[in-house]
């Protein structure tokens, strides 16, 4: 029974000479609903001075304990297997000079930043404090194929210009021939504007192109002058036809 | 603006970069290992006390405790115990009777555990050493209801026994041994705990003393010694000490197996019985088998192994007067066989397994109950290439029979099998736990065709031309084969089930591990779930540990180099057959005609020599300051091909690099102070090509560093100072001939170069990036032309990963404080951020915890986009990289169907649009509008 007491005494005497720092993860949905689905390989890590590195496992109830604590200036890091933690700075100083109680402090703190940058302070106590954080993501390890979409596939750029053309091609003499009918144009007009097709750049570049595909190179070396080449033009449209 | 570009660099990227979820469990291999299990620290225990479902925990040699499910060996829970002290430490492993918690002892330690999820329940640090850990059973009113309280023994100066609450790990109380003997166990019976010390006499022998301790208040309530008058010399030939039976009991025997001495602990009488050999050969080594629960008859096995026989008797304990007496004997059986105990209700079983039988009796009586034949063809355990090591077992008995028996037995070849009822249920490689070097080897079947092919290129061309014509034929001759093969093999193709044996790609490559224990394990990269083969290389004396290192020497072919033998060992890597040292092809690529300068670790001190006649000559050696002190060296590894001498840069200009074949990468460190300084050296001149150093750093935290074609990487852990900041840093630095493009400096004109006549200096650019997790180590991808881009590959101690950092993320020309140009942009150059976090999908491992990684090799494959990888230590685990995708082979994206889908559906227009096509023709030809 005195022993028993003793070692109470004992532990209690440990406990002033270090301070006590408690991380419970409550449940944080959407992230972690429940923190009990956490594996046991959860663990936290507080990194000190060169040389001191404390581990703590996670705990039936959630939490990481780490029961004895000297003075200096720690980073905790939690890592875990399907979450994503935010770094932390954990500080243990002497509450006042003479005092034996020790002050504990958790800030946030951000990699890529001096260590004097401090972020919000999540909790502060005496000898024991308990704070608690809560994961910032999932971790997603899998990248998704991009699978057949019919719709992307419809949306991409080079098939909705390639639909406007099919579009354009057949659906254009229905259209004139539709619009001729609605608007009930006058013959002079119909034929105005016909002759204007004909004579309109793209008629003009067609029959450029087929100057260029039935170039008759014995012809333009003779000396026939472009307009006869031109007039020679609706035979060779033919036959082009007949190859097709 | 610059948004879009970064989302587009981002997308760029990604894909190359990520774990494909349809490819994530097909495409790398993992074996979740334990390491050796040990016979103390294994059991089958229910951990829910109200269901019948049972598990095996273990706490293996390398330290992981963990929990296996005995219906199919999959882990359900394991943690790697901090081992940081000497690796030959006892360790403990003990399950109160119907508790949820087990309690795990390693190094000064005792952590309780969750038993069904492997959760901590409390942990508790002793003074010094733990020498022993059990659960004290009994019941005082005193514990809290439902958790057992642990008794834990320590040794050191003032070694102490102490009782922690089973709930919560305080202390209840604790005594310390202040008679100066050495701590041997602790045990307990129902009503008292008795500290078992030995006490070296005058003359050097040991004798047992006996201290017995209240249970409730620690307070030694008797002490005695027992008259073991000096046949004990060492504490090695103390067999057991059993605890919590109902009856604990010490047994020894004199060194040379003559005769077994038998204690009660409690009683002063010592019961002798001579050791029986039944005609044959003494025994080797004597083991004990008894009961763990108090509740159980007090009844134990004792088991002898001669050479080449097994036997065993089995006692009976009257509790009462503690007398002890012999039942019956176990019949003697050729061969190694294995003995287990396990018990329902006060019965107590024993399981033998041989190599083709098992067999349970009960403690009362020689009766066999149950027998069945092991019938496994396949397994090393009936061929006779292994024996059973050591064996636990649970049997479900129905009336007075044995219905049915699970035993796990650890064979020698370092699997551990689970038969039920003699039928093989599963196996775990757990050899492999303990790999400390392996190697890459080309499968010979491709190297066979190349060496065919190069003798047809290197003969005369009539014999060139026969042989060609005669292989032909032998071609023919398996084509019907072929083409019977053939339909199924379009079937698996096309429906990418399984794969057909063939090896096109490279895929398969042979995996040869060394393990510490002597053995070599090889493991087929196409079919990781089974082991090749295994063999027990070299014979190691108990507690040896075998320094080794395994390369590949040829196609086919590893070689081994050990500190046992003085020549390099060959084995052929898909058989596992020794080879002569006259038939491998001697594969030094480097003509014989230039100075060969080599360069090794020698005392803690780095030289250069060449060998000439006259033996080695110092050709230089590094300099190290006044306690400077080398951490590691790392040199450029010598298959590491580079497609491309420049970078080309977003302006079509060339950037060179400095690409020296002799590169290494020297980390040292300062005694007492904690800074690292990092030098990459020229290995043939000597001459150091760049230098850095840190200070703050902190040499607890693991220090990784790889060297690759032009570039090197190492990380550290750093203290924060009034500039830095805290946490892991990750730095990169990369050569080049001159920073200026399109011009080689001084190389320029020169078209042969010597490290030794010339002092290039290469300039170098570093960049340091903050990185989450300290990188325990580090490796770099292969392909076989290196015209894909690299990966580094960073192991994650603290997160059980593997992480491929792509090469760009971390190329050091990122632009700093500004945006990138247009032609940086175009190389596909992002501005600096003084932080990398490891993305989830840059890890190789995805969902699964790759645990206790010590290295991690690369390989080409024959396919340039992929590196095979392998990673070993504690865990086994393999994947494919594609680290610039898979540009040369249809991934699992190329959808099969939809291509026939589109070419059928191209077929049906065609047919129905030929027809109206036709008949316009015509129409325009006759239509006259």
């Amino acid at each position: 029974m005195r022993l028993s007491f003793l070692a109470t005494v004992l532990t209690a005497a440990q406990a002033i000479s270090a301070a006590k720092l408690t991380i419970s993860i409550p449940p944080s949905p959407p992230v972690l609903p429940n923190p009990a689905t956490l594996p046991s390989s959860t663990h936290a890590v507080l990194l000190g001075s060169p040389g001191i590195k404390h581990t703590a496992p996670l705990r039936r109830d959630n939490t990481f304990v780490f029961p004895s604590l000297a003075e200096d200036s720690y980073l905790l890091t939690i890592y875990s297997r399907d979450h994503a933690f935010a770094p932390y700075r954990v500080d243990i100083t002497k509450a006042a000079a003479a005092s034996a109680q020790q002050d504990v402090n958790v800030w946030w703190t951000y990699r890529g930043n001096e260590w004097s940058n401090k972020g919000p302070l999540l909790g502060s106590g005496q000898d024991d404090l308990r704070v608690e954080i809560r994961p910032t993501a999932m971790k997603d390890f899998y990248q998704q194929r991009g699978g057949f979409n019919l719709v992307g596939f419809l949306k991409s750029p080079m098939i909705l210009m390639g639909l406007v053309s099919v579009v354009m091609i057949f659906g254009m003499p229905y259209l004139m021939e539709n619009s001729e009918a609605l608007l009930d144009l006058d013959p002079e007009t119909k034929k105005e504007f016909e002759e204007m097709q004909k004579s309109g750049p793209t008629a003009q570049a067609s029959s450029a192109v087929d100057s260029i595909q039935n170039f008759d190179l014995a012809g333009f070396l003779s000396g026939k002058s472009a307009s006869s080449s031109g007039a020679a033009t609706p035979s060779a449209a033919g036959g082009g036809a007949k190859k097709r | 603006m610059l948004l879009p570009i970064y989302a587009a660099v981002i997308l760029l990227l990604r894909p190359a970069l990520a774990v494909f979820a349809d490819e994530a469990w097909t495409v790398d291999y993992h074996h979740a290992l334990l390491g050796l299990p040990k016979q103390s620290t294994t059991f089958f225990h229910r951990p829910d006390p109200s269901s019948r479902a049972s598990l095996i925990y273990t706490l293996s040699e390398q330290g992981v405790v963990g929990a296996v499910n005995p219906r199919d060996g999959g882990v359900v829970w394991r943690h790697l115990l901090n081992s940081s002290r000497d690796a030959t430490q006892s360790s403990f492993l003990r399950a109160g009777d119907a508790q949820d918690a087990i309690v795990s002892g390693l190094g000064g330690q005792v952590t309780a555990f969750s038993a069904a999820d492997g959760r901590v329940d409390w942990q508790h640090d002793v003074p010094d050493a733990l020498v022993d850990l059990e659960i004290l059973e009994l019941e005082d009113g005193r514990g809290t209801p439902g958790a057992k309280d642990t008794l834990c023994m320590s040794a050191g100066q003032h070694p102490t026994v102490q009782r922690l609450d089973g709930a919560t790990g305080v202390v209840k109380w604790e005594h310390k041994i202040e008679s100066g003997d050495t701590p041997y166990q602790v045990s307990a019976s129902t009503t008292e705990v008795f500290a078992i010390l030995l006490h070296k006499t005058v003359l050097g022998y040991i004798k047992i003393k006996v201290i017995t301790l209240d249970p409730v208040t620690g307070r030694k309530t008797d002490e005695y010694t027992l008259s073991s008058e000096n046949e004990l010399a060492t504490a090695e030939t103390i067999l057991a000490v059993g605890a919590n039976s109902a009856s604990p009991i010490i047994a020894w025997t004199d060194s040379a197996y003559k005769t077994l001495r038998i204690n009660v602990i409690g009683k002063k009488a010592i019961v002798d019985f001579p050791i029986n050999t039944l005609g044959g050969r003494p025994p080797q080594r004597v083991t004990l088998h008894a009961p763990y629960l108090t509740t159980s008859l007090a009844h134990f096995l004792v088991h002898y192994q001669s050479l080449d026989s097994d036997w065993a008797e089995v006692y009976h304990i009257d509790v009462k007067t503690g007398r002890v007496e012999k039942a019956y004997d176990l019949p003697k059986i050729e061969g190694r066989s294995s003995f287990s105990t396990s018990t329902n209700g006060a019965n107590v079983y024993f399981t033998r397994v041989t190599k083709d039988q098992v067999f349970t009796v009960a403690s009362t009586s020689h009766g066999i109950l149950g027998r069945w034949n092991v019938d496994s063809p396949t397994s090393s355990l009936t061929d006779g290439t292994a024996r059973p090591v050591h064996a636990v077992s649970e049997v479900s008995v129905k009336g007075e029979s044995v219905s049915a028996v699970r035993s796990a037995v650890l064979l020698s070849s370092g699997e551990w099998l689970l038969l039920r009822n003699g039928s093989p249920q599963w196996t775990r490689p757990e050899i492999l736990a303990g790999t400390v070097s392996a190697a890459f080897a080309l499968p010979s079947e491709v190297s066979d065709l190349v060496n065919e092919l190069q003798e047809e290129a290197h003969s005369n061309p009539v014999s060139a031309y026969v042989h060609r014509v005669t292989r032909h034929i032998g071609d023919i001759q398996k084509l019907p084969s072929l083409l019977t093969a053939l339909p199924q093999r379009f079937v698996h193709g096309f429906l990418g089930t399984g794969s057909d044996g063939s090896d096109t790609f490279g895929f398969n490559n042979i995996i040869v591990s060394a393990t510490s224990d002597g053995h070599l394990v090889a493991v087929d990269a196409g079919r990781p779930s089974d082991i090749l083969w295994s063999s027990a290389a070299v014979i190691l004396s108990s507690g040896q540990v075998w320094k080794v290192r395994v390369e590949s020497a040829a196609p086919g072919i590893v070689r081994v180099i050990d500190d046992i033998s003085p020549m390099p060992t060959f084995f052929n890597a898909s058989t596992g057959a020794a080879i002569g040292d006259d038939e491998v092809a001697s594969d030094s690529a480097v003509p014989n005609t230039a100075v060969e300068v080599d360069f090794t670790l020698k005392d803690g001190q780095l030289y250069g020599t060449t060998a000439s006649q006259s033996g080695h000559n110092d050709l230089w050696q590094f300099g190290l300051q006044k306690g400077e002190t080398i951490l590691s060296l790392t040199p450029r590894p010598v298959n590491d091909p580079v497609a491309s001498i420049g970078k080309v840069l977003g302006d079509r200009k060339v950037l060179y690099k400095y690409l020296n074949p002799n590169l290494a990468l020297l980390a040292t460190t300062y005694a007492g102070q904690s800074r690292v300084s990092i030098y990459v050296l020229n290995t043939v001149s000597g001459a150091i090509l760049y230098s850095n150093s840190h200070r703050n750093i902190d040499l607890a935290a693991p220090i990784a560093a790889t060297l690759s074609e032009n570039w090197f990487a190492y990380s550290y852990t750093a203290e924060s100072t009034s500039t830095a900041p805290k946490g892991h840093q990750l730095v990169v630095g990369e050569l080049f001939e001159s920073l200026t493009s399109n011009d080689r400096g001084l190389l320029d004109a020169a078209t042969n170069v010597s490290s030794l006549a010339s002092s290039t200096q290469p300039l170098t650019l570093t960049q340091t990036y903050h990185i989450p997790e300290s990188i325990s180590k580090m490796s770099v991808t292969q392909t076989r032309q290196g015209i894909t881009s690299r990966q580094l590959l960073a192991v994650l101690a603290e997160s059980n990963a593997i992480v491929g950092i792509p090469r760009g993320v971390i190329d050091p020309r990122r632009p700093v404080n500004r945006e990138p140009t247009k032609d940086e942009q175009a190389e596909g150059l992002f501005r600096y951020t003084p932080v990398i976090d490891f993305d989830p999908k840059w890890y190789l491992n995805h969902r699964r915890e790759v645990l206790g990684v010590k290295d991690v090799i690369t390989s080409p494959a024959i396919l340039e986009s992929t590196s095979l990888v392998y990673a070993y230590g504690l865990d086994v685990f393999g994947t494919r990289l594609n680290p610039s995708f898979n540009f040369d082979m249809l991934g699992k994206d190329f959808n099969k169907f939809q291509m026939l889908a589109t070419v059928a559906a191209l077929a049906v227009a065609t047919f129905v649009v030929a027809p109206l096509v036709q008949r316009k023709q015509i129409n325009q030809r006759w239509q006259f509008t």
